[in-house]
Parts: structure tokens; C-alpha cells; sequence
């Protein structure tokens, strides 16, 4: 019952309101934020008290947290070779950072060496390009491994690029047990969202745990795995669900490594945990609160550790990109921040802040050094780190930590109800679950209920811009040449019988289900077989995955109901359908080893639910198989979704596919990251329309109708 | 472009001319159909040359998977083969849009250079329009394709509309357990020439073998009207298992039965069957577009469902002129 202050609270507020109820707004994760929160709510929620560095460590993993140091800077960076991550790196570490995080570039990812054909547009793009050891050597050139914390993103083709760092490091002389970092080796989440992965999802949770198995032994500094949210969130999962995925990977994580014979505590306390950290400030703070309560008591609910330091949740953040705004872009320093902050008050133990053109291109060194900065001055300006848990015991914090656990727990039941996240995926539900939830963010910010400033909101004038960005370029062709010189300089110089006895050694290595590949796959690299060979042996063994298609229908339709912009375009496609003798059609792809298809399927859900017939193409196409998709189903649209840099190589080869096969007649329109540099570029080569990310559906479906009538 | 020069370029086998060629017979436009039977006219002589196979199974049965291996393992094997496939896909949100996603399944075949695959919108070959999948089967085939593939979705009526277009028609079903074989096989053997069971691997690879036995012995029974029993193959889509041997066999019934003229006769007995469907279908939509019949339809049917006559008799009292009495 509230008390006499309460309802009197509670009678004064409606009278300030006028209203009759007082508001409450509901979060994406269907919680709803009331205007006042008291003891009372605590009471509710059986509250109890707990202090940081004990369990359950909802307060904070550790007890003196940034008292005693504050969380590691580490900016995830990488892009074009070797020597020009390796320059970047040395001048980040010049200018304070703690920690390095590579980026590689996507055929690594996917496991091609840089002179594969499906890898031509993508080499050196959203990432370093590493083919072998001796690029690893160069990556890390003056830099002391054995001091310097080093992550690396890396899922699909983890056995080689481990492999060649290990490598890599052992040749500068520094041994294995002195190297501390992470590597993510996260591949369950690459099924749901982000698409990097190579193998079966079997054989792919062998290579995890064996990598798990063999840090556990070797590698005593080493996180063996960086069990991610981030890329949930980024696709579209509201918080609950990003909290409720990631602790439900990382279960089967250990009851993967469990299975090779490991104890729980050998290697749970090398588990590590990566967040993304979005707008909803408050949720994001409950959100890391919550994220170590859940796994402290999920673990020892099921794996009950000796150790009390097994269960205890450490993790990584980084700021939002999706937060991220073309328009505007300024204002994405200032979303950083929040973020930021968001994610040191949930206790986080490092942090990547985004730099604030990356809605619009690579980062540049001027952005870079005030995403860093902004880290600084959150550590060395403010009292941010004089006190540990500053929201803790507060009536609202308290109670949304609460109902966050709530929901991501009423998702966790989901998934242990079809056996685990393995059978889950293979079944198809967590993707589709992220979908659904892209597709009702996506109406949110159509139908306002979500502002951005700058977008949806006071968009800026044509005086309000400020300078014009200097945005980093790449020269694709320039590294792809010095990837294959460097590739035929190896071929030339090792020993080509060695290569060949460790990769057959490797391949029946993969054949054995209790062999460990690791150690087999660093004597390939040691023998310098190139990352591509290894990944192509394994893969003569496991096979190339393809993900089964789940498509979401009618979630937009739902979420838009009625609004005169949506209606408006259904009327339009009824009207094409009268006037062609058929509905607009469109074919949504994308090119190249770019698989962030989140955006890709939002559009296409949107379109298909105003009318249009769409086509949607295969992952990681070349552009002419693109092109042969679209002139076989006559579309008359081809929308390609870019978002990893790849546009200035696959466009102008994809519009002479379409030449070639005669289809000029199909419009050709580009959606996602691309700098306002290119634009002129990509229409010149005959690109139509261009759309950025901020923009809404049904102006893209406007546009397109709108080229549609002009071409007709 | 025009449909002497659209004409020209589909019987050169270029890819736009053909997809352009389909859309002009797949349009409701009511200008498109005159065109489209222009050109259907010039491409009749060079049609009929084809193998034509229609596949059918429940949504889930894995239809896509097979012909992706199915065609891949075709092509390997037969390297004359131009493959075309035809498919439709069931989704459809709203507004009358749809997402088309069938392509995905049948990654390695779309991209091979002599594959054609097709995928239409639900509705593409429902009900009033079988007749454009006809129609497009005779363009693929004026385009030099010797092996078309009709895929459908199989919830009883369509498999029975698309096994009067192919030479033979292969089910796909899942392994099934217990009686539910009993309601399946029922009518299959008039139907369809192949009965394929996916899915018989891992955990399914037992109850797919019974399913098999228990088919085989229920035709068997049947087998008293000397017409041919359709062969029923195991296969996994998925991991390749039992392609070869269906690829093989299919390939062979395609020569055997062309060599005995049955798939001629086949045809004229398809063509007769088409003709009259079309023939019904045009004297139903005159019907209803003359005078007040639309109207006085709905009246007899009104009369009819209050019990005040037969449907035969409603029937002879519309087609005589009368009116229901007041």
C-alpha cells in the first residue's frame, strides 16, 4: 500500500498534469518508466543489499572498482595494411590509450586470402588485411606484446588469425604466458546478426571450445572469448534481449568447453562479456547491473564453480554506432559522451567510443582523437571514478536492474525451452526475434515516437552544417596489390613440403573430434600457409555454412498501423500494379563479405509490406551473380545495402554486369555508409539514388516510386 | 521492346529477353496480353522440347533444398543441360506485396551460368492463372531449356493444377510415422511418377526408411490396374545423400517415356484439358459480364441456401433467364 506521502506525491503530480493518470513511458523492452520511484518499489521487488566485488556483483565485479584505476581505454581500430594499422596503433598509444582492439578487414574474417575473387572489394576496407604471419609481425611491429593489452574481433577464421599472432609473438620474443588481451571467438552470435562466420555451427563451437581448452593451458593472461551483445543491439535487439542472448551464448560456451573435459574453474574466470551501450541511459546502466547478477546466478545455478571468482561477469563496452547519425553528425559527439558515461556508471571494465563520422565513413585521425579524448576527460576532468556504483541503493536504478533481469530472463526460458542457443539458431528464432525487434525500432523513429535530433527531429537548416568532414579514404587497389605481392613473396620463400605435411596434419586433425586444432594450426602458420589455406582445409572437412531463411512479415505493418506516409505509399504500389500489370519489384542485396544484412531486411520488410514484390539475394554475392538474380526476376529495382566500405569497387562492377547482361533499364539505388565524397562518384558510374541510413522507408519507397514513374 | 525482337532474343537465350518476355505473360494489363500472345504465337514451333518436372511438398518439406542439389547434381552429370526453374512463393505480408527469398536456398544454382530460376509472387500460378506458368513453360523451352522445373506448393489443389502441366510430377514429403502414411498415399500414385522422402538423415533417418517400406507395400496392394507405380526414393536434400540415384533415374524416365511416345500423348491430353479450362473460364467470366447476372446468381444461391430448391435446379433456372419469384 503507498503511503500518506505518496498518494498526496502522487495527487499533486496529476494536478501539475491535469490528468487524470499519470504517463508512463514504455521502454522497447516493454518495461514501463513511471515518473517516481520509492522505497516502496524496492520493497515490491524484494530488494536486497549487496556490495560491489561481493556476490552477486550487481554493484560491480570488483570491490575498489575505478578508485583504484579507472576502466581501460581501447579503441577498436584497424583499416587498409599492416604498416598503416601498426603507424595508427603506435600514435594512439602516443596519446594515452591503454589498449589496442583490431579491426580486420572482411575476407579475413570470412577466411579468404587477399587474391581470392570473392575478396577483391573488400580487402583492407573495414579492417586490416592479414593474409599470413608475416603481416601479423608487421601489425605488431614496437609494440610490447607482453605489456600491451591486444583484442582482436575475430569468429570465422579465429584458428588462423590466433594462430598467426601467437606466432607472431613468440617470434618477437615474448612466450606465450606472458601475452594478455582477448580474442572474441563469439560465433554464436554471427549466426543471429552479423554473419561472419565460415562453418557449421557444430563444427564452429568445437573450434571455440578448443581455443578455450588450449588458453586455459597456455595462454594464463589471455581472455579466450568476448561473449558479445554489441552486435545484437547494433541489428536491432532491444536491451533485454541483447542481455538475455549474450548470457545464453555464453552458457553454451561453457557447456561446450565443459564438454572437452575442462573444469568450470579453469576457465570460467578467462570468460569476458562485450556491451553495446545506446541512448537509453538509464536501461544501459541496469543493463551492466543486471548482466553480472543474471550471470553469477545462472552459472551457479548450472555449473556451480568452486571458485567464486568464476562467476563473476567482466566485460567490454562500446558506444552505439546505430546511435550514430549521417545528418548532423556533430551531435554524435555528444551521444558518444552519454554513452560513455553510461557505461562507466554500469561498471564496465574497458570502453571503445565511436568516433563521430563513422555513420558516414572510416574514421578519420581527427575524430578518432576526440572519441579518445571524450574517455580522457570522463576519467581526468570529472569525479566520475572517486566513488564505485554511484546509482546503487537508488529506488529507480534498483528497481529497472529488477525488471531488466525480469525480461531477459522470460527470453533465456525461450531459448532453454528449444535445448540451448546451438538448437535455437539452427532453428532460426533468435534471428528472427532480432528482426522482429529491428523492424518495430524502425517504426518507432518513422512514426516519432523515438526523436533523433537532427533527423526526425530539427533537422539542421542549410546554414546550421558545420565544416566540412575530412573523412578517411582507403585505396582498395593499392593495398590489394601489396596483399598479393606479399602473398607471392610467401608462396616464393617457404618451404612449400612443410606447408603442405602441416595442413594435411591440420586436416586430419579436424577429422578427430577430440584433437585440439589449435596447436596443429599454429605449426601451419609457423610453416606460413596463408590464412586462407587453413580456412580452406577445415573447410574440406566441415563445409561452408549458409544460413536457413527466416523472414519477417508484417512486424513493420503492425507497428505503422494507419500513418498518412505508409498509406500513402500502398496506395501508390496499388496504383503501379493498375498501371504496369504489376507491383513494383525490387531486389534487396548486398555485395561482396559485407554481412550486416540488419538493415537490408528491415527495408525489405518495410517495402513488402507497402506492395512492393521483393526479391532478397543471397549473402556475400560477387556482382554479377547479383546481376544475373535481377535481370532473371525482371525486377525493376536493385537496392544494394553497403555498410562496410565496399561501394566505389562492387558498384561500378556491378552496373557493367547489368550493361553486360543488357539490363540498363534496372534502377540502380545504394542504401547505408557512404561518404557524401562518393556520391558524385556513384552517380556518375550510373547509380540512381542514394540512400543514408537516417532515412525512413517510406521515403525510400517515395524515391523509389518516384524514379520508377520517371523512367516509365 | 518489340515482341519480334523480344522473340529473336529469347530464342538466343539472352537472360533479359527472356525475364521480359515472362513479365509480358505474367501482366494483367489487358495491352500486355495481346502482345503476350503474339509472341507466345511465334515461340510455339520451337516449344515442346523439354523435360518437364514438377515438384510439390508441404511448406518446410524442403522443395528448394532439393532442387538446389538436385540441379547441381543434373548439371554435373549432364552437361547439355540448361535448367530453367519456375518458383512461387507463398508469403504474403499485406498490401498485396511480398518478400521472395526462394533464391537464397538455391545459392550454388543461381549462379550457374546455365541455370535460369524464376520466382514469382503467390498468386503467380493459383487458381484463374495457371495458365501463365504454361505459357511461360513454352518460352523457356522456345529458349533452348531442356529441363524445367515447376515448383509448387502442395496443400492439395495445386499439386493437382501442376500435374496437368508437367511430364511428371515429384512429391516431396517428410518421413512420417503411423497412420498418417495411410491419408497420404491415397490418390499419389495417379498423381505423381516420384515420390521422394527428405530428410532421411540424423535423427529422421529411420522413420524415412519405414515411411519408404510402408509405401511401398500399400502400393503394392494397388497395383492391380497395370498402371505404372510411382518409384519412391530416400533422400537429405540437405547433405546430398540419394540425389544421384533420383538425378539418374529421372533423367532416364525422361527418355523412356519420350521414346514411347507416352509423353506425347501426355501432352495432347494436357492441351485438350488446358483448351477446355480455358474455354470454361472465358464462358464463365462472358456469363457474368452480360446483363444482370452477376446479380440474379446471387439470388438463386440465396434461394438455394434457404433450402427452397437443388443447386442443379438453381442452376438450369439461371442459365433459362428466370428470375427467383419474389
Amino acid at each position: 500500500m503507498p503511503d500518506r506521502r505518496e498518494q498526496k506525491w502522487e495527487e499533486r503530480a496529476k494536478s501539475e498534469f491535469g490528468a487524470a493518470e499519470l504517463p508512463g513511458r514504455s521502454t522497447p523492452e516493454g518495461i514501463i518508466l513511471r515518473p517516481l520511484y520509492t522505497a516502496r518499489d524496492l520493497e515490491i521487488r524484494a530488494y536486497q543489499e549487496s556490495y560491489p566485488g561481493f556476490a552477486p556483483f550487481v554493484r560491480g565485479p570488483r570491490a575498489s572498482m575505478y578508485t583504484k584505476s579507472p576502466w581501460t581505454i581501447r579503441q577498436y581500430a584497424g583499416f587498409s595494411s599492416a604498416e598503416a594499422s601498426n603507424a595508427f596503433y603506435h600514435q594512439c598509444i602516443n596519446a594515452g590509450q591503454k589498449g589496442l582492439s583490431v579491426a580486420f578487414d572482411l575476407p579475413t574474417h570470412r577466411g579468404y586470402d587477399s587474391d581470392h575473387p570473392r575478396a577483391a572489394g573488400d580487402v583492407g576496407k573495414a579492417g586490416v588485411a592479414i593474409d599470413s604471419v608475416e603481416d601479423m609481425k608487421c601489425l605488431f611491429q614496437g609494440i610490447a606484446l607482453d605489456t600491451m593489452t591486444v583484442s582482436m574481433t575475430m569468429n570465422g577464421a579465429v584458428l588462423p588469425v590466433l594462430a598467426s599472432y601467437l606466432v607472431a609473438a613468440e617470434e618477437g620474443g615474448f612466450p606465450l604466458a606472458s601475452l594478455a588481451g582477448t580474442i572474441q571467438n563469439d560465433i554464436l552470435k554471427e549466426y543471429m546478426v552479423r554473419n561472419t562466420y565460415i562453418y557449421p555451427p557444430e563444427p564452429s563451437m568445437r573450434i571455440v571450445a578448443d581455443i578455450i581448452t588450449y588458453a586455459a593451458r597456455h595462454l594464463p593472461r589471455f581472455n579466450s572469448i568476448s561473449i558479445s551483445g554489441y552486435h545484437l543491439q547494433e541489428a536491432g535487439a532491444d536491451s533485454a534481449l541483447e542481455l538475455a542472448y549474450t548470457l545464453a551464448d555464453g552458457l553454451e560456451y561453457v557447456r561446450a568447453a565443459c564438454l572437452r573435459g575442462l573444469s568450470v574453474d579453469e576457465f570460467a574466470p578467462r570468460l569476458s562479456f562485450f556491451f553495446a551501450i545506446g541512448m537509453n541511459f538509464f536501461t544501459e546502466i541496469a543493463k551492466l547491473r543486471a548482466a553480472r547478477g543474471l550471470w553469477y546466478k545462472l552459472l551457479r545455478a548450472e555449473f556451480n564453480p568452486r571458485q567464486e571468482k568464476s562467476l563473476i561477469l567482466r566485460t567490454h563496452c562500446q558506444t552505439s554506432g546505430y546511435s550514430l547519425t549521417q545528418q548532423d553528425p556533430y551531435n554524435n559527439i555528444i551521444r558518444t559522451t552519454i554513452e560513455a558515461m553510461a557505461a562507466t556508471l554500469g561498471g564496465t571494465q574497458s570502453l571503445h567510443t565511436n568516433s563521430f563520422d563513422e555513420a558516414i565513413a572510416l574514421p578519420s585521425d581527427f575524430a578518432a582523437r576526440l572519441a579518445r579524448n571524450t574517455q580522457l576527460i570522463l576519467q581526468k576532468e570529472t569525479d566520475l571514478t572517486y566513488t564505485v556504483d554511484p546509482f546503487g541503493g537508488s529506488y529507480f536504478m534498483e528497481s529497472l536492474t529488477h525488471d531488466l533481469s525480469a525480461r531477459a530472463e522470460e527470453h533465456l526460458r525461450e531459448i532453454s525451452a528449444y535445448g540451448g542457443m546451438t538448437k535455437a539458431i539452427l532453428n532460426g528464432l533468435p534471428k528472427l526475434r532480432v528482426e522482429e525487434a529491428a523492424a518495430r525500432r524502425q517504426a518507432r523513429i518513422e512514426k516519432g515516437e523515438d526523436s533523433i535530433i537532427g533527423v526526425n527531429l530539427h533537422p539542421p537548416g542549410p546554414g546550421d552544417q558545420g565544416g566540412a568532414l575530412m573523412v578517411r579514404t582507403i585505396d582498395n587497389e593499392e593495398v590489394l596489390s601489396r596483399q598479393i605481392a606479399g602473398l607471392t613473396r610467401l608462396r616464393a620463400q617457404r618451404n612449400g613440403a612443410q606447408v603442405t605435411d602441416a595442413l594435411n596434419k591440420l586436416r586430419n586433425a579436424a577429422c578427430d573430434p577430440r584433437a585440439n586444432l589449435l596447436p596443429y594450426t599454429i605449426e601451419a602458420m609457423r610453416a606460413r600457409a596463408t590464412l586462407g589455406e587453413v580456412s580452406s582445409c577445415l573447410e574440406s572437412v566441415f563445409g561452408r555454412y549458409r544460413a536457413p531463411l527466416a523472414i519477417i512479415s508484417s512486424v513493420y505493418a503492425k507497428a505503422m498501423g494507419n500513418t498518412p506516409a505508409y498509406t500513402n505509399i500502398c496506395e501508390q504500389t496499388a496504383a503501379f500494379n493498375e498501371r504496369h500489370g504489376r507491383r513494383p519489384r525490387i531486389l534487396v542485396a548486398k555485395l561482396g563479405q559485407d554481412g550486416h544484412d540488419r538493415g537490408a531486411k528491415v527495408v525489405a520488410t518495410g517495402l513488402a509490406d507497402m506492395g512492393f514484390v521483393v526479391d532478397l539475394a543471397p549473402l556475400f554475392q560477387t556482382p554479377e551473380e547479383v546481376a544475373k538474380h535481377a535481370v532473371e526476376n525482371d525486377v525493376h529495382v536493385l537496392g544494394i545495402s553497403s555498410l562496410a566500405a565496399g561501394h566505389n569497387t562492387l558498384l561500378p562492377q556491378l552496373l557493367r554486369a547489368l550493361a553486360a547482361e543488357k539490363a540498363e533499364h534496372i534502377v540502380v539505388t545504394v542504401g547505408g555508409i557512404i561518404p557524401p565524397g562518393d556520391v558524385a562518384f556513384l552517380k556518375k558510374v550510373g547509380v540512381a539514388a542514394i540512400f543514408d541510413p537516417g532515412m525512413s522507408i517510406t521515403a525510400c519507397a517515395r524515391e523509389i516510386l518516384r524514379l520508377l514513374g520517371e523512367r516509365s | 521492346m518489340e515482341v519480334q525482337a523480344l522473340f529473336s532474343a529469347i530464342r538466343r537465350r539472352e537472360r533479359h529477353a527472356l525475364a521480359q518476355g515472362i513479365t509480358l505473360v505474367e501482366s494483367t494489363r489487358s495491352e500486355d496480353r495481346i502482345k503476350a500472345d503474339q509472341l507466345l504465337s511465334l515461340v510455339l514451333p520451337y516449344a515442346g522440347n523439354s523435360f518437364r518436372l514438377g515438384i510439390s511438398g508441404i511448406p518446410g518439406v524442403g522443395k528448394s533444398t532439393l532442387i538446389e542439389a538436385l540441379g547441381g547434381e543434373l548439371l554435373r552429370s549432364n552437361p547439355q543441360l540448361q535448367l530453367a526453374c519456375l518458383t512461387v512463393d507463398p508469403s504474403s505480408p499485406r498490401n498485396g506485396g511480398s518478400i521472395l527469398g526462394d533464391k537464397i536456398r538455391m545459392e550454388e544454382l543461381s549462379r550457374h551460368p546455365q541455370a535460369y530460376i524464376r520466382s514469382s509472387p503467390s498468386g503467380g500460378y493459383g487458381g484463374g492463372t495457371a495458365a501463365t506458368t504454361q505459357e511461360t513453360l513454352l518460352l523457356l523451352e522456345a529458349a533452348g531449356f531442356n529441363l524445367c522445373v515447376i515448383e509448387t506448393v502442395g496443400v492439395g489443389q495445386s499439386e493437382i493444377e501442376v500435374s496437368t502441366m508437367v511430364d511428371a510430377l515429384l512429391l516431396l514429403l517428410m518421413p512420417h510415422t503411423g497412420d498418417e502414411i495411410q491419408s497420404i498415399k491415397k490418390g499419389l500414385q495417379e498423381l505423381a511418377q516420384f515420390i521422394v522422402i527428405n530428410k532421411a538423415d540424423g535423427e529422421l533417418r529411420e522413420a524415412a526408411q519405414l515411411t519408404q517400406q510402408r509405401m511401398l507395400s500399400a502400393f503394392k496392394l494397388l497395383a492391380f490396374n497395370g498402371e505404372p507405380l510411382p518409384e519412391v526414393h530416400l533422400c537429405s536434400a540437405q547433405q546430398g545423400s540419394g540425389i544421384e540415384n533420383l538425378g539418374r533415374n529421372l533423367i532416364q524416365f525422361s527418355k523412356s517415356q519420350r521414346q514411347s511416345g507416352a509423353t506425347a500423348k501426355l501432352r495432347v491430353k494436357q492441351m485438350q484439358q488446358w483448351f477446355a479450362r480455358e474455354v470454361s473460364n472465358a464462358l464463365s467470366k462472358r456469363f457474368f459480364g452480360e446483363g444482370d447476372n452477376q446479380q440474379r446468381y446471387l439470388q438463386w444461391e440465396a434461394e438455394l441456401v434457404a433450402g427452397k430448391l437443388t443447386a442443379g435446379a438453381a442452376a438450369r433456372f439461371l442459365f433459362a433467364g428466370h428470375l427467383p419469384p419474389a
